[in-house]
């Protein structure tokens, strides 16, 4: 179990063309042994076959997947060391608890002895022992869900595969669930790597967040990375509340907006050239009397949401251009014009090709 | 004095509410309409099986009852030698067809290639053809392929069996084919990806899955094999006679009490296993 060195998977520039449509176009990513993964994108970008791919549901057009350095890209499902818990949880519905997680262990001919010892096991780990004579239609969806785990987990897969889990929950539980694969993947210490589009749930559960759009991925890091520093716009709409402010710079460093009343200069090396400016709400500060602050512009109130520990103010520049900030739930909001400000650190800077320029 | 104004009034909302049924109520006409289209359809089968039951060596007059026409029905040898072919027929068709017809709905739902849209007419052609055209091309077929008609029986059922697969194979197709659809095609992947082979995980999975459209798709089969004529009379050959050929040859030397009786059993028999088809292709 401890190859600690090679990752538990490795796949590289995975390509999938279905009558034409590109769905995978370029997937290359790396679990290392015992990582939380989630793939995260809008829905049809291709993450549900990359994961197919690797579970070997889908013969890839180019690439290559290694699991644990050995070259699987031939192999047909049923050889690899990995399990994929399906999004409808694909419970066999003719065959009762038990044998839904006893099927894998059956169809690969271990002996009754071991069959008997590894279902038990992980029914008491999953708490499904006073569950285990029911059919599959008889169940909550949160149990069908600990059946589905049970069934892959039972396998002791290389890595396990989750596509979309908890999509299929309804909210309360889903957030329940949740954290109960966080808590399972830290006690079981087995690679997962998890698709979904809930990006509060990629936040959350993994250690290492890939995003991926139009079949490619396009940053993978750690969550607190991808979502303080996007690599492009993509990845900056799509995690979070961003504010976008189209801009210009000048050759001598001084920046230009409609958004803003006068120029402003950055006094750091950028390219001259068109630029998108991404403020999060929770940079930005609301008042009523100028500050000391360089970045400042006159917004005015449109909307004001509230979230229970807190409020989103939504705000509109002069040029119409929106503007949000976080507000304690109990802090006031200032009558009349406000003055909203941020830290010039706190600002992303885009490129006109939508890349992410560090400064 | 009651006036029959408010009766109506109560009973108007009540009579939209019923739909369809009401309407029957309210059109007399419809209801006649559909007794004699029931009587029409029945009439001729409920006598047939009235006056197997007749007294009677002609059957034209009611005589009283007696179950001597199937007494002498028991001693035609001829009659119990194609009813007793009839039933290998009709079970080796039913098994010979539904294991085809899962085959050829598994094909034409699982593999992905683009000619196969191709296929799935061509399958369901012998549904329209005639089988009048279906038994002349069965005969000259064999004729051709120079298949012996002189084989002893049990092999001489062969041929006829040959041809009843092909007029009920797309029957078993549609009906498996349709179950096959409803079936959520990702429990076959899990199988797969918990370690079985491809063929394991239709056993496993998908055949118990199909289990009451398989049995619905034999039941069919066999009722179709069993009264068949058409392609009967051209393809069995007369050492190997099926029975409703037989009841046919028998009526032109003169309709028997006898043929009502065997009859009456063959109708027994096609009900209850189409009865049984529709259960269990109804049950989930």
């Amino acid at each position: 179990m401890n190859v600690v060195s090679s990752p538990a998977i490795d796949a590289r520039g995975l390509s999938k063309n279905y009558a034409q449509v590109c769905a995978v176009a370029d997937g290359t990513l790396q679990c290392k042994s015992g990582e939380l993964v989630t793939i995260l994108g809008a829905s049809g970008c291709g993450k549900s076959t990359l994961l197919r791919l690797i579970c070997g549901l889908e013969k890839p057009d180019h690439g290559q997947v290694l699991i644990q350095n050995r070259d699987v890209t031939a192999m047909p499902p049923e050889q690899r060391p990995v399990n994929i818990v399906f999004q409808s949880y694909a419970l066999f519905p003719h065959l009762s608890v038990y044998d839904n997680i006893a099927y894998g262990l059956k169809v690969t001919k271990q002996n009754s002895q071991t069959i008997r010892q590894r279902c038990g096991e992980i029914i008491d780990l999953m708490q499904l022992t006073e569950l285990s004579k029911r059919l599959p239609e008889n169940l909550s969806g949160g149990q069908q869900q600990r059946v589905a785990l049970a069934r892959a987990l039972v396998m002791r897969p290389v890595a396990l595969l989750l596509d979309e889990p908890l999509a299929a929950l309804d909210a309360k539980l889903r957030e329940q669930m949740r954290a109960y694969l966080g808590e399972l993947q830290a006690t079981l210490g087995i690679t997962f790597l998890m698709v979904t589009h809930d990006q509060e749930e990629a936040l959350v559960l993994s250690q290492r967040l890939a995003f991926m759009h139009e079949g490619r991925i396009l940053q993978c890091d750690t969550p607190e990375t991808v979502y303080r520093l996007p690599a492009n716009l993509l990845i900056a709409t799509f995690l979070g509340k961003m504010a976008f402010v189209p801009a210009q710079i000048d050759s001598d460093g001084n920046m230009f907006s409609a958004f803003f009343d006068k120029p402003i200069c950055l006094q750091r090396n950028l390219p001259a050239g068109r630029i998108t400016i991404g403020i999060r709400p929770e940079h930005v500060k609301l008042h009523k009397t100028n500050s000391a602050e360089k970045l400042e512009v006159a917004v005015n109130v449109k909307r004001v949401d509230f979230f229970g520990q807190s409020k989103l103010v939504t705000t509109v520049g002069v040029d119409q251009t929106i503007l949000c900030a976080w507000l304690k739930a109990d802090q006031p909001i200032p009558e009349g014009k406000l003055m909203a400000s941020w830290e010039a650190a706190s600002m992303l800077i885009f490129d006109d090709t939508g890349q992410r320029v560090s400064w | 004095m009651v006036s029959p104004v408010p009766l109506k009034q109560a009973a108007a909302p009540r009579a939209r509410a019923k739909g369809v049924a009401s309407q029957l109520q309210i059109t007399p006409y419809l209801n006649w309409w559909l007794w004699i289209c029931l009587a029409a359809l029945y009439l001729p089968i409920i006598i047939m099986v009235v006056f197997s039951f007749n007294d009677s060596k002609r059957g034209v007059v009611w005589r009283g009852f007696s179950l001597r026409h199937y007494e002498a029905a028991w001693k035609n040898h001829d009659l119990l030698d194609a009813f007793g072919n009839s039933l290998i027929v009709a079970s080796g068709t039913a098994l010979i067809s539904t294991a085809l017809g899962l085959c050829a709905a598994l094909t034409l739902e699982r593999i992905r290639i683009r000619s196969i849209s191709v296929y799935r007419p061509v399958l369901l052609i012998p549904l329209v053809i005639p089988e009048v055209c279906l038994g002349v091309a069965l005969l000259v077929f064999f004729h051709m392929i120079g298949w012996h008609r002189s084989w002893p029986w049990p092999l001489a059922l062969c041929q006829v069996l040959a041809a009843h697969v092909t007029f009920s194979l797309p029957f078993c197709t549609l009906l498996i084919r349709a179950r096959l659809r409803q079936l959520n095609s990702e429990l076959e992947v899990a199988a797969r990806d918990l370690g079985a082979t491809q063929l394991r995980a239709i056993w496993d999975v998908t055949v118990p899955l199909l289990k009451p459209a398989l049995l619905a798709s034999i039941l069919m089969a066999f009722t179709l094999s069993l009264d068949d004529f058409v392609v009967s009379f051209f393809t069995a050959t007369p050492e190997a006679q099926l029975l409703p050929v037989r009841v046919f040859s028998m009526i032109r030397f003169g309709a028997t009490p006898q043929v009502n009786a065997v009859s009456t059993i063959l109708l027994l028999i096609t009900v209850v296993s189409i009865l049984f088809a529709a259960l269990a292709y109804q049950r989930k």
